[in-house]
């Protein structure tokens, strides 16, 4: 009896250490190596993505993830959501926090997650949910451990791999690892995998990804984009299911005529009277471009945009003759309720998915697949093609609209889907002209009368910043632009969307006092170049790893009357200066028209763009120029 | 953001008074309006709202709420097409919940002289789950076009009878007129506050109701002593009536530095203070400041937590030993209990772990750290008790409820006054409290339950003291500069730097103090709460000074210039809130080379506000090659009354204008 007591006490001793062994992944922050941790917020321990395609409607995704966090700046890590719509159910989810040795702080039960509406603040209506739960640390560093499984039917979205999530993060090992049955094809499109730490296999079925012993990457200023930089991979499968409709593509062609057949030609029911009003309207106009724009107009005028995102995971637009009737839509809605009256019109359009917005992000032409946040239309002619952005009640006709220039998108054509690339804005069309008259008093006091005109993606910006707003927000909106001037009055701004010139207007009329400084002996000590200045150098970065971006392009062209005071004479006038670099060219000039009125000119062009990180000081030398130039003063003497 | 509008239009407009209002009968000249006659830069304006608001009866459920609303908006252009959506907030609790019972709407679109009516359908409304407690009903109009004009009639089913919504009185948009009808059974009291500039013509009369009512009764039944019986009957009651017409009510539009806009927006706050139902005792909810200070402090998670005292009562001792003066003393308890309780982002007077749990566990909301600090500070001996705030976000509280406050501090009384403490943020020192619980006064509840106002702000200056030493070569300066700072300054410091590397600071440094080269930097007392501030910087720069015409023109005050005037409008209505009295001293020694002399210099000067509000003084010194500049900004007030705005913006743009001037040199 002893012995057999005594067995059972060993047995139970040992399930008990060998339970104690499997499941002793040992999370004290000492095992991390000091070459990961070092400078890091946070450190991703494992994060292990499992994704199971079992057939064309049926995907399960099983993530595996524990994260140390060591300081405030990684707190939002602490806090997991997980996102799901009404196609998606997840299941077994656990949540462990420990603290720096290992040692468990807190489980967290599923019924402690909240379920939030995942609200974007600006549709109407959206199907898409959150969970989340919501920590606050006690000490750092602490490791979060999290598991969940996920099963969909949206097989059309296969999540990528981005092993590297943000600065300042190192990473002992990320996996995914992606199963699908025999009979379907995979394609993976890898970005940035050389010169980082990755190994990948190729198998029958399987195809497996690993990212190990990466130290955390420092954020430097003006690097381009995070995505631009850190590894990741895209994936696409050749038989899927989005949201309810099978779909089956190996080409872009393929796969266009899907989209056109499942997604959209259900949707166009316009009305009989609709289609006799809208070529009544087009009657007797040869010109396929007029007719477009007759159209176009009468869109603009009629309709407004509302965001609503149900159904097909929002991919399936409004039906047509809902949007003639309720006249609003979101983008997908407004753009083919225009194309479908182009139809009508008789003007052939391509209704066409983007990723829209900044940083310039391209449709990935080498992968198959659902991608892009937004679509518009491109109307081929017969010379250039035309680009109508339609969601926007105020832009001229076929604009190059600035959140979608300068990338691959994806076309529908009657021949299927087509990967194009959108025109860029060259420099010289992101114009901006000014022309200003101002005069000085004995006091310091400016009086200005500013008349500017804006094209290109300046347009756009002036656009969103001043159309529309009341006198008072005008104000506010001129003061802060020209923050570097005090105690300004604005007499009077006019505005003005010039949609037959395509360009927007300001008129502004304002003085300041104390514009200028007086000195001891009367003399007057200015700068000439009162409304256009750049005075932002970028800080220095040392030991730089990173290229950098100059983001946008532009050209300013300034021409400036400026009326000294009474009794005034400028004697001395600096020289003119022209500086020429790879990131742009800055001249300016300044001389006597008479003895009372100076003539002030400047100019500069920006080309935007990558550029290697060896420049980067030649860079903040340019903008030093720059500041010094913008920022230079004269003197003016009593006679 | 626009402008505050304060004055009160009262135009005569034809059809806005003689037409009275129903759903679908919308009329030509409503549609054939262009302009607002009340504002004609409105972009959409509210012809008629209604609200009526009755109190109904059920008789398992008892009294709950019908509010009836009807909305009349006139669009007069694109940017009034955001008016042109709605939503409906639905609160629920304890499996209650409010509910949008007869919904209808429609656009009105004039077309060739003809009235056309587009329905608002079911499928253009939406309900939507937000999170537990909170459900939203949102619809767009259909169909709208420049000039339209849209109606949406509903009512909403309200079970909660305390739950008796804002008047609303004032919105983004004009209003041509607003009618409000609140009638309230006699069973249910409510304090009423008005809110917002502008003048509200509230009618106050009384009606009778009769409703079969069903209630307990007690009645003496002889020997058998006192019997409770259900017992339903109609009954006659009061009802009082409170009715607002408003006409011509101008929109109100979002100004810079406002605080909390909502403070100052028209309406009519509803606050259950007595219930008296048939067959039942009185009940009182809240009452005066006094008697809402009395009710929080006897509540379990208030009161009864400042008594406990078994769970740290051991530490004590150990905390005090060998301190001898009571800051000694006070300084070690709070430094304490600031160590040992983290906050959890929390903001509450009532406790929400209960303050055993969180000095256990190490975390809680605020009033688990503050009441944890009061009760060990009494039971050291300390005239200690706590002070409820209501924070800068939560806003102004306009009249006693327990609502009204949403944080708690401790005030131990001193020799040298009484001052306070806020152990929840780490930086805080004594009498220092974080800025957003700056909000005018707090409410200090005394041991027996009496309390009254304290002034929260400091009366202590903050001082920001900055001495540099500089040398002038031809190609720029080259330096250090010490920066000392204490207090309120000092405790924004640690919050911004705490946890940052050398590396880091340096480089924030770098964008600090704009145009110069930091080359190295220290900084002591980052984390001895007791110290001062003091971070010392080595620098270089290219900058703050130019060669015009064979003269060299520096600017005296290099990086620590004022440039910008912080203060622009025209007017302001509201304070401006600095929330501390501070100083700013700037101290620079300037040596210039012995190839240069020093033609001229600005002139010393001193400008003294009136009413001692505070003052400038700016003082050049000249010794041989080197110049001692000295500049100091006092401000003695934490708060400046709108009335002075001028006043302070004046001051602003001398010292500006005075930093600008230079100091000219001439090659020798």
């Amino acid at each position: 009896m002893k012995m057999n007591n005594m067995k059972k006490t060993i047995a139970l001793a040992l399930l008990v250490v060998s339970q104690w062994i499997i499941s002793a992944q040992n999370y004290s922050v000492s095992f991390i190596p000091d070459s990961i941790k070092t400078n890091a917020d946070a450190v991703v321990i494992y994060d292990n993505t499992t994704i199971e395609i079992l057939n064309q409607r049926s995907m399960n995704i099983s993530q595996k993830t524990a994260v140390t966090i060591f300081n405030k700046n990684a707190q939002e890590w602490a806090s997991p959501s997980i996102d799901y719509d009404k196609h998606q159910k997840i299941n077994n989810v656990t949540l462990i926090y420990y603290d720096a040795l290992g040692n468990v702080l807190k489980k967290v039960k599923r019924s402690e997650f909240m379920d939030y509406a995942a609200v974007d603040g600006f549709s109407i209506y959206s199907d898409n949910r959150l969970i989340h739960f919501d920590y606050t640390p006690v000490t750092y560093p602490f490791t979060m451990v999290y598991e969940y499984e996920l099963s969909t039917s949206n097989t059309a979205f296969i999540n990528s791999w981005f092993p590297m999530r943000g600065y300042d993060t190192g990473v002992l090992s990320s996996s995914y690892s992606l199963i699908f049955p025999k009979e379907f094809k995979v394609q993976q499109l890898e970005n940035n995998i050389l010169g980082f730490n990755i190994k990948s296999q190729v198998l029958p079925q399987r195809l497996n990804y690993t990212l190990s012993n990466t130290p955390p990457l420092k954020y430097e200023e003006m690097s381009p984009s995070f995505r631009e930089i850190v590894p990741h991979v895209n994936f696409a499968i050749n038989k899927f299911n989005l949201a309810g409709v099978d779909g089956q593509a190996e080409s872009w062609e393929e796969f266009g005529i899907w989209m056109q057949d499942k997604l959209l030609a259900s949707r166009n029911n316009l009305s009989e009277e609709t289609k006799t009003q809208i070529k009544n309207m087009v009657e007797g106009v040869a010109d396929p471009k007029e007719r477009a724009k007759i159209v176009y107009e009468y869109v603009q005028n009629k309709t407004r945009y509302i965001s609503v995102q149900i159904g097909v995971g929002g991919w399936m637009p409004m039906y047509t003759d809902d949007v003639d009737r309720l006249s609003y839509g979101d983008c997908k809605a407004l753009t083919y309720y225009t194309k479908s009256l182009l139809e009508v019109a008789d003007v052939p359009a391509y209704y066409t998915a983007v990723h829209a917005g900044n940083p310039k992000r391209n449709i990935e032409k080498d992968l198959v697949s659902v991608q892009g946040n937004h679509v518009f239309l491109i109307l081929p002619m017969e010379k250039d093609s035309i680009y109508l952005e339609c969601t926007s009640q105020k832009i001229p006709f076929g604009i190059k609209n600035d959140f979608t220039e300068d990338r691959d998108v994806l076309s529908l054509t009657p021949q299927g889907g087509k990967i194009i690339h959108t025109p860029a804005y060259l420099p010289e069309e992101n114009r901006q002209d000014q022309i200003v008259h101002y005069s000085l008093d004995d006091k310091g006091t400016l009086n200005a009368k500013i008349e500017i005109k804006s094209f290109g993606n300046q347009y756009s910006n002036h656009l969103q910043d001043f159309d529309g707003k009341q006198p008072n927000e005008l104000d506010e909106l001129i003061k802060n632009h020209y923050d570097h001037i005090n105690n300004i009055t604005i007499e009077s701004i006019k505005v003005y969307n010039n949609r037959e010139l395509k360009r927007y207007e300001e008129n502004i009329l304002l003085s300041a006092t104390n514009y200028a400084v007086i000195n001891p002996d009367a003399s007057i000590l200015f700068s000439p170049n009162a409304f256009n200045r750049l005075d932002y150098v970028p800080p220095k970065v040392n030991n730089r790893k990173m290229p950098f971006e100059i983001k946008n392009s532009f050209k300013d062209v300034d021409q400036y009357k400026i009326q000294l005071p009474e009794n005034y004479v400028v004697s001395d006038l600096p020289t003119s200066v022209s500086i020429e670099t790879d990131f742009g060219i800055y001249s300016f000039s300044i001389e006597k028209e008479t003895e009372q009125i100076l003539v002030y000119k400047r100019s500069i062009i920006v080309y935007n763009g990558i550029y290697p990180k060896e420049k980067y000081e030649e860079y903040r030398k340019f903008r030093k120029d720059l500041k010094k130039y913008d920022e230079m003063k004269i003197l003016v003497n009593k006679k | 953001m626009k402008k505050l509008l304060i004055t009160f239009f009262l135009l005569n407009i034809t059809f806005a008074n003689a037409q009275t209002y129903k759903f679908g009968k919308v009329s030509i000249d409503e549609l054939k309006e262009t302009t607002c006659a009340i504002d004609s830069t409105a972009s959409a304006a509210i012809l008629y709202k209604e609200r009526f608001t009755h109190f109904e009866y059920e008789e398992s459920k008892g009294f709950y709420i019908v509010n009836e609303y009807f909305t009349r908006i006139k669009i007069y252009n694109k940017e009034g097409y955001d008016y042109a959506s709605h939503i409906i907030p639905l609160y629920q609790a304890n499996s209650e919940n409010e509910e949008v019972m007869s919904l209808k709407g429609a656009t009105y679109n004039l077309e060739n002289g003809n009235i056309v009516k587009t329905k608002l359908e079911n499928d253009a409304v939406f309900l939507e789950k937000t999170n537990k407690y909170w459900s939203q009903k949102k619809f767009t109009m259909p169909n709208l076009k420049e000039g339209a004009v849209l109606e949406w009639e509903y009512s909403v089913k309200c079970p909660f009878y305390s739950k008796l919504d804002e008047v609303v009185l004032q919105t983004e948009i004009p209003i041509y007129k607003n009618a409000v009808n609140i009638t309230i059974p006699e069973y249910l009291i409510f304090n009423t506050n008005t809110k917002g500039y502008l003048n509200v013509p509230l009618q106050q009369s009384k009606k009778n109701r009769t409703l079969d009512l069903s209630y307990n009764q007690r009645y003496d039944n002889g020997r058998l002593g006192y019997k409770t019986e259900r017992v339903q009957s109609s009954v006659t009651f009061n009802e009082a009536v409170y009715k607002i017409d408003m006409l011509n009510v101008p929109s109100l539009k979002e100004e810079p530095y406002a605080g909390n806009i909502d403070n100052y927006a028209a309406g009519i706050l509803f606050e259950l203070s007595v219930t008296k139902f048939p067959g039942s005792n009185i009940e009182t909810l809240s009452n005066d400041w006094e008697a809402v200070a009395k009710k929080i402090n006897e509540s379990e998670d208030f009161g009864k937590e400042l008594k406990e005292k078994s769970h740290f009562i051991a530490d004590l001792p150990g905390i005090l030993e060998g301190k001898i003066t009571e800051m000694d003393k006070i300084n070690a308890i709070f430094k304490h209990i600031k160590t040992k309780i983290r906050w959890n982002e929390f903001n509450s007077f009532y406790t929400d772990l209960g303050v055993k749990k969180a000095y256990k566990e190490g975390l809680g909301n605020v009033a688990d750290i503050n009441l944890n600090l009061i009760s060990m500070l009494r039971e050291a001996g300390f005239d200690a008790n706590p002070v409820l705030i209501s924070t800068v976000s939560n806003g102004i509280p306009y009249f006693p409820s327990r609502q009204a406050f949403n944080y708690v501090v401790a005030s131990v009384k001193t020799v040298d006054g009484t001052i306070l403490l806020d152990a929840s943020k780490i930086f805080t020192v004594p009498n220092v409290l974080p800025e957003s619980a700056l909000n005018f006064n707090g409410r200090e509840i005394k041991p027996d339950g009496k309390s009254d106002w304290i002034k929260l702000y400091a009366q202590k200056h903050s001082i920001s003291k900055i001495v540099t030493n500089l040398k002038f070569t031809e190609s720029g300066f080259e330096g250090n500069v010490r920066k000392i700072l204490n207090l309120s300054f000092a405790m924004n410091y640690r919050n911004n730097m705490i946890g940052k590397t050398k590396e880091k600071i340096i480089e924030e440094l770098n964008e600090e103090y704009e145009n110069i080269d930091v080359l190295d930097a220290r900084i002591n007392n980052l984390e001895d709460l007791e110290k001062d501030i003091n971070e010392s910087i080595k620098f270089e720069t290219e900058s703050y000074f130019e060669e015009i015409s064979g003269k060299t023109y520096i600017s005296p005050m290099f990086f620590y210039q004022r440039t910008k005037n912080p203060f622009t409008l025209e007017q302001r209505d509201y304070p401006i809130f600095f929330n501390k009295p501070f100083v700013n001293a700037v101290t620079i020694n300037l040596t210039i080379p012995e190839n240069y002399t020093i033609e001229s210099m600005p002139e010393s000067t001193e400008i003294l506000l009136p009413q001692n509000l505070g003052a400038f003084v700016y003082k050049f010194v000249q010794n041989e090659q080197i110049i001692l500049i000295e500049s100091s900004i006092v401000i003695n007030e934490p708060v400046i009354q709108a009335g002075q705005y001028t006043i302070i913006k004046d001051f602003y743009r001398d010292i500006i204008k005075k930093q600008a001037e230079k100091i000219v040199l001439v090659k020798k």
